[in-house]
């Protein structure tokens, strides 16, 4: 029988990249038992449908494969005696007071582990769907979807395929679908820019002459059972779409890449704030979420786009839950505060005193040219970069030194900006 | 005139992005649009020869899913990439397999080895 109450245990909820590398950061710097608790019935997360190499630039120095990746971490389980895996279980429900349920084909377990870490990934929004206007046919898939079918199911899901948005899951299955012999007739992304990263525009679009078009809708889905075509135009100056340029295009298939949410109900019903702009747990520098004793990492607690900084932040997550555990408190906390050209940071909190460096990741609203970001608090700057270029789908990673926080006091904001250079626009 | 092809290639080494373009003149190649010499290196190899990792899938019998996620070893020529993917298509391999089991000794007659990226047990 599995411990029931595990009240000396620490408990992560998910077993994708980054519940795999907080429970491991959490079993090496604490002796308690480490629970990792996944639904599917293998660990691994969305790496698993990700065959496509790319992964681990950063942590491992080679790029790795989806698969690859999730197994450099699946091996290490092994040489940590106090990890244990429960497959097949699903957390159900979170209580503030660290009260779980978790069901599995043994039963109802009810756990109140001494810290917990929520790894639960995000989901890919669909609510995009219920605006496009027309027919509800067979043949509209998100991306993911089509990943999964294609990659581990052995499904294809049709011959004829347009794809709305330009993510990069749906960059990613333009060139897997041609490569399977399918026909992607082209990519449409309703903002002025790509969403995703030039490396996939130009090896999964331009390798294989797929046309890209920005400022494009979707305006009608024909065919009453299985997909018969959709209709797209331009976006006029008017900021509607352009009928007049209305073009219909003959395809089985509709692809959505339209963006990711963090997968949060456990969150919100534990009582956790949600910052609004990541979608996300508010966290500070160890991942500490407001709840006592209940920490979140990787993409649960904002959209990666690359799985290395899931990592990271999930090795601060189990490195900070152990911290907890060993009985320190923070003695104070300053905010970090997204201001000009900023979308969103993590973490939002600075536990103070600071011992370590501070990962801080941030996303632009707009791209920018020859710009400064900017870290001030309200007696002065105290952090400054150029970058020569920054883009909403690049993600901006400073490791910040502890001794830059040494002035900070407990109720500080710290402003982060980003100054000069041109917006470009497009 | 069939010796000067001009070719536009995106730099991709840096989030800058620059839009490259190269001609290729009676067997010399000019490089321009690049802000830095990592550029002028990367649009030469994209002009003469892109390289690329392929990854895909095969069909896999007697394992808990039926495809098998696989990699060239090395990157092959971006020109081979069809017919090393129709080549894909057509293996077929059986349970249980380890992650780097060699699939193919030669993809697409590339000479670079087709590697299997996970373990599938039998089922
Ligand atoms: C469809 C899709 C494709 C992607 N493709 C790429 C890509 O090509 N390249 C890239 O760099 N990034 C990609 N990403 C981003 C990718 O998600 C991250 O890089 C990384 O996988 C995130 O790791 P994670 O551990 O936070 O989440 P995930 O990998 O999503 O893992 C979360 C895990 O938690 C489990 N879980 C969730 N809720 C519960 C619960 N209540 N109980 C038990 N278990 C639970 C899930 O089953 C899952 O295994 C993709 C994301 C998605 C959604
Ligand atoms: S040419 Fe230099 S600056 Fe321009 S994208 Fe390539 S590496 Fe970056």
């Amino acid at each position: 029988m599995k411990d029931r109450h595990a009240r000396e245990a620490i408990v992560v909820i998910g077993g994708g990249p980054a519940g795999l590398a907080a429970a491991l950061a959490a079993a090496c710097k604490s002796r308690l038992k480490v629970i990792l608790i996944e639904r599917d019935r293998e660990l691994g997360g969305i790496l698993n449908q990700c065959v496509h190499d790319g992964f681990g630039n950063f942590v491992f120095g080679e790029s790795l494969t989806g698969p690859e990746y999730a197994s450099r971490f699946i091996e290490q389980l092994q040489s940590a005696p106090n990890l244990e895996v429960w497959d097949n279980t699903a957390v159900i429900s979170l209580k503030g007071d660290r009260t779980l349920t978790a069901v599995n084909r043994s039963g109802i377990h009810r756990l109140k582990p001494a810290a917990i870490i929520l790894a639960m990934g995000c989901r890919e929004r669909s609510r995009y769907q219920a605006f496009l206007p027309g027919y509800r046919p067979a043949g509209v898939y998100t991306a993911g979807t089509v990943q999964r079918l294609v990659n581990m199911e052995g499904v294809m899901p049709g011959e004829k395929a347009v794809i709305l948005g330009s993510g990069d899951i749906g960059l990613i299955m333009a060139r897997r679908l041609t490569l399977e012999g399918a026909e992607v007739l082209g990519v449409y992304e309703i903002m002025n820019r790509p969403g995703g990263l030039t490396r996939n525009i130009v090896q999964c679009l331009e390798d294989f002459n797929i046309p890209l078009f920005l400022s494009h809708q979707a305006t009608f889905l024909h065919g009453k059972k299985r997909l018969e075509g959709v209709s797209i135009a331009p976006y006029g100056s008017s900021g509607k779409p352009d009928l007049q340029k209305e073009k219909r295009i003959e395809c089985d298939t509709l692809i959505l890449s339209v963006g990711l949410i963090p997968e949060n109900e456990l969150s919100r019903e534990a009582g956790i704030e949600i910052d609004p702009a990541t979608a996300g747990p508010v966290v500070d520098q160890d991942m500490a979420t407001g709840v006592e004793g209940i920490f979140a990492c990787g993409n649960v607690v904002h959209v990666s786009d690359l799985v290395d900084h899931v990592t990271l932040s999930a090795q601060a997550a189990g490195r900070g839950a152990a911290r907890y555990l060993s009985g320190r408190k923070p003695a104070g906390k300053a905010l970090f505060k997204a201001g000009t050209n900023i979308a969103r940071l993590v973490p939002q909190v600075l536990s103070l005193p600071v011992e370590d460096k501070v990962d801080l990741y941030i996303r632009v609203s707009e791209p920018a040219e020859y710009v400064r970001i900017a870290i001030s608090s309200e007696s002065g700057e105290i952090y400054n970069k150029k970058e020569r270029i920054v883009r909403p789908p690049e993600m901006i990673h400073l490791q910040l030194e502890k001794e830059l926080f040494q002035n900070t006091g407990g109720g500080d904001s710290l402003f982060v900006n980003l100054q000069g250079g041109e917006a470009d626009g497009g | 005139m069939a010796d000067k092809i001009k070719k536009r290639i995106t730099c991709i080494i840096c989030p800058v992005g620059c839009s490259l373009t190269a001609t290729g003149i009676k067997g010399n190649l000019v490089i321009e649009g690049n802000e830095c010499n990592r550029g002028e290196k990367y649009a030469r190899s994209e002009y003469t020869n892109p390289l690329r990792t392929l990854t895909g899938t095969v069909l896999i019998k007697e394992a808990i899913l039926p495809r098998l996620p696989v990699r060239s070893e090395n990157p092959i020529a971006r020109q081979l990439f069809l017919r090393a993917a129709a080549e894909l298509n057509r293996l077929v391999v059986t349970a249980p397999i380890k992650r780097g089991a060699v699939i193919s000794e030669d993809l697409a007659g590339s000479g670079i080895r087709l590697l299997a990226t996970r373990d599938l047990d039998k089922l």
